[in-house]
C-alpha cells in the first residue's frame, strides 16, 4: 500500500513537471543539427530548456555541436554566454564557426564555485539565447535550480559532461551522447592511412564524423541514433551522406535517463 | 594665406594663396603669422567667458577648433528665452571686436551646421519650432537643417563630391533617399552624422572645464564594524550621489568606495557598469555584492563614494506594447553588471581578435563593463546591445573568420599553456604516427599540415612552430605543433 502511494506520488511529480514544460513549447528554438530535428517535436527544441552532451573524452565534437546550436537559438538578438571555467575556450574558432563575438559574453571565474551560481544567473536574464558551460560534478539540488533558472529566462542551457554521468540523475530535457566516429570505422573510408600529411585546404579534410545517440529526450523516442558530419570550415552540420543509412540501433526506449 | 578680412576679400585675396600672391593683388596687405596654439588659448578664454550664459561650455574637437559649444538646457530663462540669450551673446561678443555666428538647435551637429551654413545675416538663428525642447526630427517639414548644403554634415571631401556628382547638394535631398541604401552607396559615415543631427545618436558635450568630481563621504563618530551599519551609511551616500549625477543629467560608469581606517591603509572597492546609471537603490545592490566578498581588516571609520567616470545616459521611450526584444534592452547591461560585481571584472569578459600569428596572442579577453569606450560615441544601439565605435585590433570582432582568411583551422578548446607530449614518426621530424601524453597513447590515423608559424621575435620569444592536426583512430582531432628550434613536441589544443 505504502509503495502504491508512493508510486502514485512520483508518477503525480512527472506529471507536474511534463505539464511545467508543456507551455514552454510553444517559445521552441530551430536546430542546426538534421537528425536531432526529426527526433524532437516539431523539429525544435523547448525554450528554457537543458541540453546534456555527454562525451566519454575531450575532442568527441560535442562544443563544436552545443555551439552551433547555441547560435541557432541565440538567433539575432539574444547573447550566448560561454561559462569557460577551464580557460580553454578558444574564441577565433568559435569565430569560425558563426558566433558572433559582439554577442558572446566570456564567463572565466576564478573559482569553479563561482560558475554555478554565474550560470543560474545568466540563465534567468531574459537577454540570454543560450549558455555553454562544461559541469562535470552536478548535484541534484542545484540542477534544478538551473532548470528554473533556464525556465524562468527561457534561454537554452548546454552543459558539457563526461559520460561518466550517464547513470545519475538528470534535470535535463535532451541528454545526447556524442561519440567521434574514426574514419577507418567506415566501409567507404574517404583516406587511406597515411604517412604523409595532407597538406591543409584539401576538401575532404574539412569534415569529421560524429556519432551521436540520443540517450534521453521528454517526450520522444530515445535510444535513437545517427552519425552526422561537422564542417569545421562553414560551421555547419550535416547527415552524413555516406552513413544516411546508419542504422537505428535497437536500444529500448529509456523512460528516463 | 589661411584667412582673410571682408576687405581683403573685397580685394581678391583668397584664403589658400601664397602670401606672395595675395601681396601683388593687395599691395598694403598687413599680415599676421599663424599662431595655432595662440588661437586655441584665445578660444579657451572665450570658453571661460561664455560661462556666463551656461555651465557647461565646450570646444569644438579637431586640431583647429573654431566653435564653442553651449549646453543651454535650462538656462533660458534667465535670459528671457533662448532667442534672446543667443542675441546677447552675439552682441557681447562684438562688442568686443570679435566676428561671431550663432545658431540654437537641439543637437551639437545641427547647431554648428547652421551656425556655419545658414544665412546668418539675421544674427542669431534657431531652428526649434516648438516651445517642448525636443530636438528636430528628420522628417520634419520645416527643418531649416534640411535647406543646408551637404557640407554642413562635416563629410569628407570626396564622399561630398560623390553626392555632387549625384545631384544631392542639400541634406534635405539626402533624407529622402531610402536609408539602408545611404550607407551601402556612402558609407556608414553618413548615416551617423544624419542620426547625430537629427537627433536619433545621442551626443554628449565635453565641458572644457571639467566639473567637481562627483563624491560624497562620512564619517562614523565611533569606528563600525556591522556590515549592515556600513551598508546603511553607503545607502544615505548613494541618495547624495544620485542627486548629483541627476543634476549634472548623466549616469557614473564607474563607482568608487573607500573605507576608512584607524590604523590599517584605506580599502578602494571599485564598481564597474556596462551603461551609465545612477539610481542609488541598483548601485547600492551591486556594491554590496562586492562588499560581501571582502573581510574587513579593522573597523570602519569613515567612508567616502566618487564616481570617477560619468555618462550621458540615454533616455528610452517605452513602447505601450513592447516587442520580444524588449526585455533584452535592460537585462543585458544588468546582468553584465551583476556578474562583474560577483566574480571581478575580469572574469567577465567580451573576445575581441586581434590580428597576430601566435595562436596565444590571437584573441584577447577584455572585460565587459570596459569594453566599450567611455566617449562620446554612443554606447547603445536600439536594441539594446552595445555599438563598438572603433575597434583598436586590425580585425573586426565578430567577422566570420575563414580559411583563407588570417587564421587557419583552429581548435575550439586550446589549453592555457602547450602540454609537452611524445611522437613518433617514421623519420626524425616527419609527420606524427603514434603520439603519447602520460599514459595516454594514441595512434594517428591521419594527419594534416604543417602549418608553419614564425613570429614574435619583437616580444623577445622567437617562435618556430610547425603545426599539424591529426586525427586518431578514435576519430579524435588534436592540434598539435613541433618547437623547431628543439624539435620537441607539444599538444596546443583539441577539436572538441
Amino acid at each position: 500500500m505504502k509503495r502504491d502511494f508512493l508510486l502514485r506520488d512520483l508518477a503525480q511529480r512527472i506529471h507536474d513537471i511534463e505539464i511545467e514544460e508543456h507551455h514552454l513549447h510553444q517559445a521552441a528554438n530551430p536546430l542546426a543539427v538534421p537528425g536531432l530535428e526529426e527526433v524532437l517535436p516539431d523539429g525544435q527544441l523547448p525554450a528554457g530548456a537543458i541540453v546534456e552532451f555527454l562525451s566519454a573524452h575531450e575532442g568527441a565534437g560535442a562544443w563544436t555541436l552545443a555551439l552551433i546550436m547555441a547560435r541557432q537559438a541565440c538567433g539575432e538578438h539574444k547573447v550566448l554566454v560561454v561559462h569557460d571555467g577551464q580557460k580553454c575556450f578558444y574564441p577565433p574558432a568559435a569565430s569560425q564557426l558563426g558566433i558572433d563575438l559582439r554577442r558572446a559574453i566570456v564567463i572565466r571565474p576564478h573559482r569553479q564555485a563561482q560558475a554555478l551560481a554565474a550560470l543560474v544567473q545568466s540563465l534567468r536574464c531574459p537577454a540570454v539565447g543560450a549558455t555553454i558551460g562544461a559541469f562535470d560534478g552536478l548535484a541534484a539540488v542545484p540542477f534544478r535550480r538551473l532548470q528554473l533558472a533556464a525556465e524562468t529566462g527561457g534561454g537554452i542551457s548546454f552543459l558539457m559532461r563526461p559520460a561518466s554521468v550517464l547513470r545519475q540523475p538528470s534535470f535535463a530535457a535532451v541528454r545526447l551522447l556524442v561519440t567521434p566516429w574514426r574514419a577507418g570505422s567506415v566501409s567507404d573510408r574517404r583516406t587511406p592511412r597515411s604517412n604523409t600529411p595532407v597538406a591543409y585546404g584539401s576538401p575532404l579534410n574539412d569534415v569529421r564524423c560524429v556519432r551521436i545517440e540520443i540517450v534521453r529526450f521528454r517526450g520522444a523516442k530515445a535510444g535513437r541514433s545517427f552519425l552526422v558530419e561537422i564542417d569545421d570550415e562553414k560551421g555547419d552540420v550535416h547527415l552524413s551522406a555516406r552513413l544516411a543509412a546508419a542504422k537505428t540501433l535497437a536500444r529500448s526506449a529509456r523512460a528516463s535517463g | 594665406m589661411i584667412h582673410c578680412s571682408a576687405r581683403a576679400a573685397q580685394a581678391g585675396v583668397r584664403p589658400g594663396m601664397t602670401l606672395a600672391e595675395a601681396r601683388t593683388i593687395a599691395t598694403h596687405l598687413l599680415v599676421e603669422e599663424d599662431e595655432p596654439a595662440a588661437d586655441i588659448q584665445a578660444l579657451r578664454q572665450l570658453a571661460t567667458w561664455a560661462e556666463r550664459y551656461s555651465p557647461i561650455v565646450a570646444l569644438e574637437e579637431g586640431p583647429r577648433p573654431e566653435s564653442l559649444f553651449l549646453d543651454i538646457t535650462g538656462c533660458a530663462a534667465c535670459f528671457h528665452g533662448e532667442d534672446r540669450l543667443g542675441q546677447q551673446a552675439l552682441d557681447e561678443l562684438r562688442a568686443q571686436g570679435w566676428h561671431a555666428r550663432s545658431a540654437i538647435a537641439g543637437t551639437m551637429n545641427a547647431a554648428w551646421a547652421l551656425a556655419h551654413y545658414q544665412d546668418w545675416r539675421a544674427g542669431s538663428v534657431s531652428d526649434r519650432r516648438n516651445s517642448d525642447g525636443l530636438p528636430p526630427v528628420a522628417n520634419a517639414p520645416g527643418s531649416p537643417c534640411k535647406s543646408l548644403p551637404i557640407a554642413a554634415l562635416r563629410l569628407p571631401d570626396e564622399t561630398i563630391q560623390i553626392l555632387a556628382d549625384l545631384g544631392i547638394e542639400r541634406i534635405g535631398q539626402l533624407v529622402e533617399l531610402p536609408r539602408p541604401s545611404i550607407a551601402d552607396r556612402f558609407g556608414a559615415l553618413v548615416v551617423e552624422r544624419l542620426d547625430q543631427m537629427f537627433g536619433q545618436l545621442p551626443e554628449s558635450i565635453v565641458p572644457h572645464r571639467s566639473l567637481p568630481d562627483v563624491e560624497a563621504s562620512c564619517s562614523f563618530e565611533y569606528p563600525v564594524e556591522r556590515h549592515e551599519a556600513v551598508c546603511r551609511a553607503l545607502e544615505k551616500l548613494l541618495e547624495q550621489i544620485e542627486e548629483m549625477l541627476q543634476k549634472r543629467h548623466v549616469g557614473a560608469r564607474c563607482l568608487e568606495c573607500w573605507l576608512y581606517h584607524e590604523t590599517a591603509a584605506p580599502l578602494r572597492i571599485e564598481v564597474g557598469l556596462f551603461r551609465p546609471g545612477r539610481a542609488a537603490r541598483y548601485l547600492g545592490k551591486l556594491l554590496r555584492t562586492r562588499l560581501e566578498q571582502i573581510r574587513l581588516e579593522e573597523a570602519v571609520t569613515g567612508l567616502r563614494l566618487r564616481v570617477p567616470i560619468v555618462e550621458t545616459i540615454a533616455e528610452h521611450q517605452l513602447d505601450l506594447f513592447e516587442s520580444d526584444e524588449a526585455p533584452s534592452v535592460h537585462a543585458l547591461p544588468a546582468l553584465i553588471d551583476q556578474l562583474t560585481s560577483h566574480l571581478g571584472r575580469d572574469a567577465v569578459t567580451f573576445a575581441t581578435l586581434v590580428a597576430d600569428h601566435q595562436p596565444e596572442y590571437a584573441c584577447r579577453f577584455e572585460p565587459a563593463v570596459f569594453s566599450y569606450p567611455f566617449s562620446r560615441e554612443p554606447t547603445a544601439s536600439a536594441d539594446g546591445m552595445p555599438r563598438r565605435p572603433g575597434i583598436p585590433p586590425t580585425l573586426a570582432v565578430g567577422s566570420r573568420l575563414n580559411s583563407g582568411g588570417y587564421f587557419g583551422r583552429r581548435p575550439l578548446r586550446v589549453l592555457p599553456a602547450p602540454a609537452p607530449i611524445e611522437v613518433m614518426s617514421v623519420i626524425p621530424g616527419g609527420a606524427p604516427l603514434v603520439i603519447r601524453r602520460g599514459a595516454e597513447k594514441h595512434a594517428v590515423e591521419r594527419s594534416w599540415g604543417p602549418e608553419r608559424i614564425e613570429t614574435g621575435w619583437w616580444r623577445g620569444q622567437d617562435i618556430q612552430r610547425d603545426y599539424y592536426v591529426i586525427e586518431t583512430e578514435e576519430g579524435t582531432r588534436f592540434w598539435i605543433f613541433r618547437r623547431l628550434d628543439d624539435g620537441r613536441w607539444f599538444l596546443h589544443g583539441c577539436f572538441d
